[in-house]
């Protein structure tokens, strides 16, 4: 009984990343919906700026000013407010990322030629599998080419991200759902002077995106519930049942 | 007492002429024994289905679909999704952003939105490109700054 596991009414990005970084992690929260023991303050940080820049890149279409730093303070306060567990802080505390916050939402300047925002999709990949939703971090249209091009918004410790394989797959689903010439992602680093760089993306093709949704899915609904240790324990929601569970 | 089973599939796909479009659908209905296994016998008719709109829609298939193969799980509806069928799909369509900046133009420029999807023929907004989209809006804008 493959699916007595669980039942997924749909799937996307952010749940397939969540059980292939940690499947016990994700089987609490996705299928036991289990209380969250704490927050992680990298968490409310990312879903802040997050909500900023969206804010700002709306306004860039729209011609209209906005301050994206003031709106960044806004939706901290807003996501602190719902977090709905304690706040884990790690390195920063609460004011240094604000600080951080405000520098990354003042550097961001929305790249030209913004048409969507947010741009929520459902794709159903395959007939074996739920249907996928996600939402599109940007959609523009590059003045110099009149091309289309999906962006993602990233933040990154360096002035571009090392690592793509992630948001080649992302990039990949976007592309199955929304037809663009271009992929790239907006890389916000986190230096002492914040940088924003678009970098260019190859996203996977949409064979590969079928084939790792399925053989995700085919994971999730068979049972796979190993915890994955590492760095990423330290502030997880559920570190405490984990470490009981052993 | 036999089951009975009934399989709907239909698909719509972008026309050859600027927005038209050309769809397809097939309905099997049987009736299957206490013995067999619904869910495969389901699956089995769909595929079934699905080859037969495809093949007259002129869609090759999905490369990573078995399509002899009975999945593991029921089929799921997918009336509201945009099912992904291996090949290209047509021009972008228009954003939620750009129709929520329409919406606004339109009002404030106190513009006839008939004549706007007329001009277009289009039913609605949403009928929209994303470039069709995107060239109503500079015409708004630019009506919108008019003295």
């Amino acid at each position: 009984m493959k699916g007595a596991h669980c039942a997924l009414d749909h799937l996307s990005h952010s749940q397939v990343q969540a059980f292939t970084a940690c499947p016990r992690k994700w089987r609490y929260d996705k299928v036991e919906h289990a209380p969250r023991e704490r927050v992680g303050s990298a968490l409310i940080f990312g879903s802040a700026l997050h909500d900023a820049l969206a804010a700002a890149n709306e306004a860039a279409l729209t011609g209209e000013a906005f301050d994206a730093a003031a709106g960044f303070v806004s939706a901290w306060k807003v996501a602190i407010d719902q977090a709905g567990a304690p706040v884990h802080y790690g390195r920063d505390d609460a004011d240094d990322l604000l600080a951080k916050g405000r520098a990354l939402a003042a550097a961001y300047t929305p790249p030209p030629g913004i048409i969507g925002v947010e741009q929520p999709f459902t794709v159903t990949l395959d007939p074996d599998l739920p249907p996928v939703e996600g939402r599109i971090d940007l959609i523009r249209r590059i003045p110099e080419t009149g091309e289309l091009a999906i962006a993602d918004l990233k933040t990154s410790s360096s002035r571009l991200l090392n690592e793509t394989d992630a948001v080649e797959a992302q990039l990949g689903l976007y592309d199955v759902a929304y037809p663009a010439a271009k992929h790239e992602v907006v890389v916000l680093g986190k230096l002492k002077t914040p940088t924003v760089t678009i970098q260019p993306i190859t996203p996977w093709p949409a064979a590969k995106v079928v084939k790792h949704y399925r053989e995700v899915y085919s994971a999730m609904t068979s049972g796979v519930r190993y915890a994955v240790r590492g760095w990423q324990c330290d502030g997880c929601a559920f570190a405490d049942r984990c470490r009981e569970e052993g | 007492m036999a089951l009975k089973l009934t399989i709907n599939i239909s698909k719509k796909v972008p026309g050859p002429l600027e927005y038209s479009s050309v769809s397809a659908s097939c309905s099997i209905e049987g009736e299957i024994a206490p013995t067999q296994d619904p869910v495969a016998e389901a699956a089995r008719l769909q595929a079934q289905a699905q080859r037969a709109v495809d093949q007259f829609l002129g869609i090759a298939p999905t490369t990573t679909t078995s399509s002899t193969a009975a999945p593991s799980t029921p089929p799921r509806p997918t009336a509201a999704s945009r099912p992904y069928n291996g090949t290209r799909r047509g021009p972008a369509p228009v954003t939620d952003s750009q129709l929520r900046f329409l919406d606004r133009l339109i009002r404030s420029t106190g513009t006839d939105l008939n004549a706007v999807l007329h001009h277009h023929q289009a039913g609605d907004l949403r009928d929209l490109t994303c470039k069709a989209a995107a060239g109503l809006i500079d015409e708004l804008k630019a009506l919108g700054a008019r003295p």
